[in-house]
């Protein structure tokens, strides 16, 4: 067999960075370490590197783009490399944290050999943005060495491949790190060093993992450690009769539901669209988008949003096949209210955000929001709707304030309560200081304020 | 802004009187924006009655503003109380009397000892347990909640002593709050007393505030606005203002409790302990017995009337001031050390007496050194001499337990010291609390250390290096400035010990320190002393232990008994030593800079090791006052002094400034600072470089000693090195004990050599050097170094006999230097070694309580290299050892594999990483043989070098020579001294000794790459030397780095194999 492994020295780095072009310096740290986990070429021709002692490198750079480490992000960059190599190998697997394996022996007659192969993952790597190298091997463990350590071997030749897995030194076999210390401190530095001691010594004192390890370097037919799932979800059905009536889809559409849930749940995944592909029987095509605000994996849900979908939906001719494609994923965030079994209202919140969304495009819902801030006019306003939302102890304020505050002549008001004060926001450039005041005009209440320099203003109305 | 609408009737305005009886001081660490100072300043302002400091749990805060008061004579009445929360409920309670003080500080004992470091742990039924019949309390009701079963138990426990607060905030909340508690005041028939909570003394902090706020939730401001306060209110509002939102009879009870409340903090009563006094003597006769004892043993019987006299003056200072059981306390914890053997040396004002001499806690003669006990003691101050008493520091511990087994725990505990924000942590926690990136950040100081390190450093990273609006800018270093110097929480000092006759919780709360079973009071040393307080500092010092472990080895291995007090003082080889800067592993002077001060002051005689001490710090730095001193000293400038009057503060440093004392007593003569003033200046040298309060002092003695017409320039030194002593204060007092240490670790050092190395390699970590440079210099100086052996070394490092080394001892390393062996294992493997020595590896696995680890560890230190071969081979068969497991232990006899022998490079690097230091072939003299370094000169021939050119050369004799040249080894040292900005110090080590290199701003920015990253260079650049002394230094020019060379060289080396 043949396998071709994909390192990424820097995903974490580059996934951090993404979208910042500018020339400069980029180091990712992580909080609570002394040392520099990745960085780029400025950084490096500066004569930063890795593990180097971040006060060193601080040293070393005028200025720089700092990024702490998110294993979440490289995760998913991941993920997203394993996406776009898909069609590059029958089998991928992930090697957290920045590897891919990919199966490559059974490519090679679709590539046309193992050179266009290879040409052609590179050519599609290098739209990626991120820095890599690879290296085929015989063995999973072999391209892995090898891709990690930049020798980049394109061949099918096992001997050429030894040859290069003996100028490997002790520290690029990934061995577990006691054991390497220990290797190091018999002088032992390199692989044919190791490769020469007898693997039942090894063994005595290493332990049997470290011989498991090195017997699977060389030796043939290791299946990967880990398959994957593959990174999408699309599902065809094709009818064995002619649907005349959109609510005639939802049978099939059930069913792939349901194998979309077993998908996503498995993954461990919500998804946030759906796009449903109607072939007709003439020949044309009908596509629709179904998005979902909150996410989600459960069939019902998605069940109940479809139904409203194809209640308005009128076919312009009898469907034969349906796909299901399922895109836009994220990972589940476990909220309280499925343990406090209270979900529903929060349920129906989100679902009827959910439709009307769908039904009045996304810049034409607001939400109400209330935030944190002494400032009345910056606690309260309007968010997108996708927002995410803040909880409040409600203040004796009225519901609604007026755009802008209006200055007015206190004296036909009667001041009924007060003054509130309210001193803050110095921390975003616009420090506040007033005296409010509930005031009475013309039976009607209202929220007035005084500044500092003596000048009143009207804020707000209680209705 | 004036205030209306909350205005209620009665404003008959006949008497505004308030009392503030709630308001906390930034000593509620992060709750609180204000010193105790400015809140006790602006109430007195404002014209408050009272004003009491009710900071959460802690009387932490009190002293210092009763000293504010005191000092400035405030027209006030400062009320101690403290705050607790339980519960969620907020309790004031105030001390009524000197009973009600001491309720409060054994409440507060209570709840902090039952909770870790900084907590405290507040019930209400301790207000019940511990008595509080002293004590008025002042409840605030939370602002939801049912708060009915605690004002049932608080208006039993406090019946008519309990009253509601209220604290209009003028917040969204405030109208339901007040009509909440006037519920409550009807329901339960109590008084209500208004409040402003005050947690600020002016609204202009609430910045701070908010600051503090996120700090203490450690998250940025914007995330946290929740819990920041709506609006200022908490501060210390007008008398006007008060009338506005408060009823008047709300504010009358303000008056009336703090009439209520008597207590004084001057009146709390020290009882020195009488512990150490044998019954039927007054500490007076006891002192005068046990001096009598002492200079017969000192003096022996023949005493001249003048010495007499001396000590005749010293113990009427000393009964003058009330002293004796405090002289008495520090001779019996020295008696005590003496009885069991740790070394002790005492310093410190009161030290430098007869008395002290005589009595033992000073190996220190006054009389040779014209040290004058009362210029130590000045006649204006009431607070107890300072004696500390440095201890080997291995044995610290066991004064520390005798004192707590003598005096109890009740009795004895140790001085708190107040951790406070400094310029740097300010800024990371103003940073943070702003939303700044503190790697950001962190990259930008780093930067700036490196490449600009003026003196605004900080100033400059705001304004350019976050990408901050001005008004961000602004905010910032508002901040910045205001949070300086708050405290941030409270530390255990490092020995400051307070010994009471009674229970010491009576006079101070006890809290705990981080260390298990330590204790501290609330209270640093500046408040003790301000309370006349007696302290003891117990201090640790490495150079203690090493001197007495030297002493043991001359005993043991030299057979010569020699103790402190019987070294010769005027030893001329010891001052030649110190002359020529031969001074690796002695005390205080031998870092680089004591180091290149050597040759040109050129001690000959004790007292010029007590200036030696002294100078080379940041005060006579900064106060330009080195120079003057050298060229006097050498005669080569006339010793005048600025005023005649000033000739007996300063003769005896040629007229030149040199000591923390001679300075206040130089503005006590040039400047008309009376007794208090001088003391005040003391205390007050820490913050003498902020504007601000201290600006009287620094003003009056700037005015004072100009109108006495001293130049402005003189005037602005002196100011200088005032700022120079609050960086790092270093008196006369203390430099002669530091002294006398640094002369005996000399002396030991010159006629001792392998055995002083070998007690100063058992005493690590301590001391500027490695063990590495030690065991150089002592090879340099002739002493043989044999490796550390299985068969022949103990735990420790010892003396072997040997002919042809220095001293006829030969050093052996000792098996604590291998690292990852324990001392457990060690002891056993000693316990078990046969007479004549192991002979098999096998032997070692039998030994118990060594495990595999140890053997590995004794492998990898080349220990094994007698009974099984070299160290990777010995590494090979210790794992496959099974210690203690005989079932496999014959499992694999038969491996015949045999690993290749490690290099030389191998070695090295082993030794250093197992060892922390080689004793093969030095890696540069390694790459010279092989032609792989230029052949450069080597540390060991600068200096002959620059003599040569000094004789050859013409021109004016007084310019510094200069030679160009090229050097190379090893960086084992960076510095940037904070004395000398813009300059790096970097000490290249070759197989001959040190080369000292001089880095410019310009050359250090340029090189930076390799100056940071690179370990072996080579570098061009000028040899320097003044004409007058032995001094050579390289001005470095160009680097360039070599690392990769090594790598080549391991690479070659190994082929050669």
């Amino acid at each position: 067999m043949l396998w071709l492994y994909l390192h990424f020295p820097r995903l974490a780095l580059e996934a951090g960075f993404l979208g910042d072009q500018r020339p400069l310096p980029q180091l990712l740290l992580q909080p609570g370490q002394h040392t520099v986990l990745q960085c780029n070429d400025y950084a490096r021709d500066a004569g930063v590197r890795e593990g180097m002692n971040k006060k060193t490198a601080f040293c070393l750079l005028a200025d720089c783009a700092l990024a702490e480490y998110d294993p979440h992000s490289e995760q998913q960059a991941l993920q997203q490399l394993a996406l776009q190599c898909y069609r590059h190998a029958a089998q991928i697997s992930l090697q957290p944290p920045s590897g891919l394996l990919l199966e490559a022996g059974s490519m090679l007659g679709v590539f046309g050999g193992l050179q266009p192969y290879w040409e052609s993952t590179r050519t599609h790597l290098q739209y990626s943005g991120f820095t890599w190298s690879m290296s085929c091997g015989a063995t999973p463990a072999m391209a892995r060495l090898l891709a990690q350590a930049g020798i980049e071997l394109c061949t099918q030749n096992r001997t050429i491949m030894l040859q290069a897995l003996d100028t490997l030194t002790v520290e690029q076999l990934d061995l577990d790190k006691t054991i390497q210390t220990k290797l190091m401190a018999m002088g032992i530095q390199t692989y044919p060093q190791l490769k020469a001691l007898p693997r039942q010594e090894l063994g005595f004192r290493f332990g049997a993992a470290l011989v498991t390890q090195l017997d699977r370097l060389e030796q043939d037919n290791q299946p990967p450690e880990q398959f994957v799932l593959p990174p999408r979800f699309q599902q065809t059905i094709h009818l064995n009769y002619e649907a005349e009536h959109a609510r005639g889809l939802l049978f099939p559409l059930k069913r792939m539901l349901l194998t979309l849930e077993s998908y996503l749940q498995s993954r461990q995944l919500l998804c946030e669209k759906l796009l449903i592909k109607l072939e007709h029987r003439d020949g044309r095509a009908s596509l629709m988008t179904v998005p979902s605000v909150q996410g989600s994996d459960r069939q019902s849900d998605w069940l109940a949003l479809l139904d409203t979908y194809l209640e308005q939906m009128t076919l312009i001719d009898p469907v034969t096949a349906v796909t299901l494609r399922a895109k836009d994923f994220r990972t589940r965030q476990h909220d309280s209210h499925d343990f406090l079994g209270d979900r529903f209202p929060q349920a129906d919140a989100n679902r009827m955000l959910s439709l009307l969304l769908a039904r009045l495009g996304e810049p034409n819902v607001r939400k109400l929001s209330v935030q944190h801030d002494p400032r009345p006019e910056v606690a309260t306003g309007l968010i997108d709707a996708q927002q995410s939302r803040h909880t409040l102890n409600p203040k004796h304020w009225p519901s609604m304030l007026w755009p802008q505050p209006k200055p007015i002549d206190i004296r036909p008001y009667r001041i009924l309560s007060g003054p509130e004060r309210i001193d803050g926001g110095w921390w975003d450039a616009a420090p506040t200081r007033r005296d409010y005041y509930v005031a009475e005009r013309a039976q009607a209440s209202f929220w007035v304020f005084r500044r500092d320099d003596g000048q009143w203003f009207l804020h707000g109305e209680f209705l | 802004m004036t205030d209306s609408g909350f205005s209620m009737a009665n404003s008959s305005e006949t008497d505004l009187g308030f009392a503030e009886l709630h308001c906390l001081s930034n000593f509620s660490f992060l709750r609180a924006a204000s010193h105790p100072q400015e809140l006790i300043r602006r109430a007195s302002e404002l014209g408050y009655r009272a004003l009491a400091v009710t900071d959460e749990c802690s009387v932490a805060g009190v002293v210092r503003a009763w000293r504010e008061r005191k000092d400035n004579e405030l027209d006030i009445k400062l009320i101690v109380g403290s705050e607790f929360l339980v519960d969620g409920h907020t309790l004031v309670l105030l001390a009524r009397n000197n009973e009600g003080y001491r309720q409060l500080c054994q409440l507060i004992t209570r709840m902090r000892r039952r909770a870790e470091k900084g907590q405290y742990d507040a019930r209400l039924h301790d207000f019940q347990q511990t008595s509080t019949s002293d004590c008025l309390c002042l409840y605030l009701p939370p602002r939801h909640g049912d708060v009915r079963a605690t004002l049932q138990h608080l208006c039993h426990q406090f019946e008519k002593r309990l009253w509601l607060l209220a604290d209009n905030s003028l917040d969204n909340d405030a109208p339901r709050l007040r009509e909440r508690v006037e519920q409550l005041a009807e329901d339960y028939q109590l008084p209500i007393v208004a409040s402003s909570h005050v947690q600020m003394h002016i609204p202009e902090r609430k910045k701070l505030h908010d600051c503090l706020t996120a700090i203490r939730a450690n998250q940025p401001i914007e995330a946290i606005r929740h819990q920041l306060k709506p609006n200022a209110e908490n501060h210390l509002r007008s008398l006007k203002k008060l009338a506005h939102i408060f009823p008047a009879d709300w504010l009358h009870n303000s008056v009336h409790i703090a009439d209520q409340c008597q207590f004084e903090l001057d009146s709390i009563r020290y009882r020195y302990p009488k512990d150490v006094l044998p019954g039927q003597y007054s500490a007076g006769e006891y002192l005068r017995l046990l001096v009598k004892q002492g200079v017969q043993r000192r003096f022996g019987s023949q005493v001249e009337a003048e010495l007499w006299k001396r000590i005749d003056t010293e113990l009427a200072l000393i009964k003058l001031k009330g002293f004796e059981h405090y002289f008495l306390t520090v001779y019996d914890i020295v008696r005590f050390a003496r009885s069991r053997g740790i070394l002790c040396q005492g310093r410190g004002s009161g030290a430098n007496s007869v008395v002290c001499y005589v009595l033992g806690i000073t190996e220190v003669n006054p009389r040779e050194a014209s040290l004058l006990f009362e210029r130590f003691i000045s006649e204006g101050r009431k607070d107890p001499p300072d004696i500390d008493v440095d201890f080997e520091h291995e044995r610290r511990e066991e004064i520390i337990q005798y004192l707590y087994e003598k005096y109890g725990r009740k009795r004895a505990a140790l001085a708190a010291t107040v951790i406070t924000y400094r310029r740097k942590s300010a800024l990371r926690d103003v940073a943070k609390a702003l939303g700044i990136q503190v790697d950001l950040l962190d990259q930008k100081i780093a930067n700036y250390g490196w490449r600009y390190r003026s003196k605004d450093w900080i100033d400059e990273i705001i304004n350019d290096g976050l990408g901050l609006s001005a008004y961000q800018i602004d905010i910032f270093k508002t901040l910045l400035k205001e949070i300086s110097s708050f405290p941030r929480h409270l530390s255990q000092h490092v020995g400051g010990f307070v010994i009471t006759e009674g229970v010491v919780a009576d006079l101070v709360p006890i809290e705990n320190a981080s260390m298990a079973d330590r204790t501290v009071i609330q209270w640093d040393k500046d408040d003790l002393e301000s309370l006349s307080l007696m302290k003891v500092d117990i201090l640790a010092l490495g150079m203690l232990s090493a001197v007495r472990k030297s002493l043991d080895l001359i005993r043991d291995f030299h057979q010569q008994p020699i103790q402190i007090q019987d070294i010769d003082r005027d030893d001329a080889d010891v001052f030649r030593m110190i002359q020529k800067a031969d001074t690796v592993g002695v005390f205080q002077i031998e870092s680089r800079a004591q180091m290149s001060m050597l040759p040109r002051l050129k001690p000959h005689c004790y007292y010029d090791l007590v200036v030696q001490v002294a100078i080379v710090r940041p005060g006579p730095i900064h106060g330009d006052m080195v120079h003057p001193y050298l060229l006097r000293r050498e005669g080569k400038e006339p010793v005048v002094y600025p005023k005649p009057e000033l000739k007996e503060v300063l003769e005896r440093t040629y007229g030149v400034p040199i000591f923390q004392e001679q300075v206040i007593k130089l503005a006590m003569v040039a400047a008309d600072f009376n007794g208090t003033e001088a003391d005040e200046l003391r205390r007050s040298m820490a913050s003498w470089k902020k504007t601000g309060h201290m600006s009287h002092l620094h003003a009056k003695l700037s005015e004072k000693m100009l109108a006495n017409g001293y130049p402005q320039d003189y005037i602005d030194r002196i100011n200088r090195q005032i700022e120079g002593f609050g960086e790092y204060g270093f008196p006369e007092s203390h430099a002669a004990g530091f002294a006398l240490i640094a002369y005996v670790s000399s002396w030991l050092k010159c006629h001792y050599p392998a055995a002083f190395c070998c007690a100063l390699l058992n005493s690590l970590p301590m001391g500027f050097y490695s063990a590495s440079q030690l065991v150089q210099d002592v090879q340099r100086h002739g002493v043989k170094v044999r490796p550390v052996d299985i068969n022949h070394s103990d735990w420790d490092s010892t003396l072997e006999p040997d002919n042809t080394s220095t001293g006829d001892a030969a050093l052996r390393l000792g098996l604590r230097r291998v690292k990852g062996l324990s001392e457990q294992a060690a002891i056993s493997l000693l316990l078990y070694r046969p007479a004549d020595g192991f002979q098999s590896l096998r032997q070692l696995e039998k030994i118990p309580g060594l495990h595999k680890g140890d053997i590995e560890a004794l492998a990898s230190a080349d220990a094994l290299a007698g009974i099984a071969g070299h160290r990777f081979q010995a590494r090979w068969q210790a794992a496959a050892m099974h210690p203690q497991n005989d079932l496999l232990s014959d499992a694999f006899d038969n491996d015949d594999t045999a690993l290749p022998a490690p290099d030389d490079y191998d070695n090295l690097v082993e030794d250093q990483d197992s060892v922390g230091l080689s004793l093969r072939t030095h890696l540069v003299r390694l790459l010279r043989e092989r032609d792989m370094l230029p052949d450069t000169p080597t540390a060991d021939q600068l200096l002959a070098l620059a003599n040569e050119a000094q004789r050859q050369r013409r021109g004016n004799p007084d310019d510094k020579i200069k030679v160009p040249i090229v050097v190379s080894g090893l960086i084992t040292n960076r510095q940037m001294p904070k004395t000398a900005t813009g300059v790096t110090f970097v000490t290249l080590e070759d197989h001959t000794g040190n080369i000292n290199l001089i880095v410019w701003l310009p050359v250090a920015q340029k090189y930076m790459k390799i100056l940071t990253t690179e370990k072996l260079v080579v570098v061009r650049g000028v040899l320097e030397k003044s004409p007058d002394n032995d001094v050579v230094h390289v001005i470095a020019e160009e680097f360039k780095g070599y690392s990769e060379l090594v790598a080549d060289f391991k690479q070659g080396s190994r082929n050669y194999h």
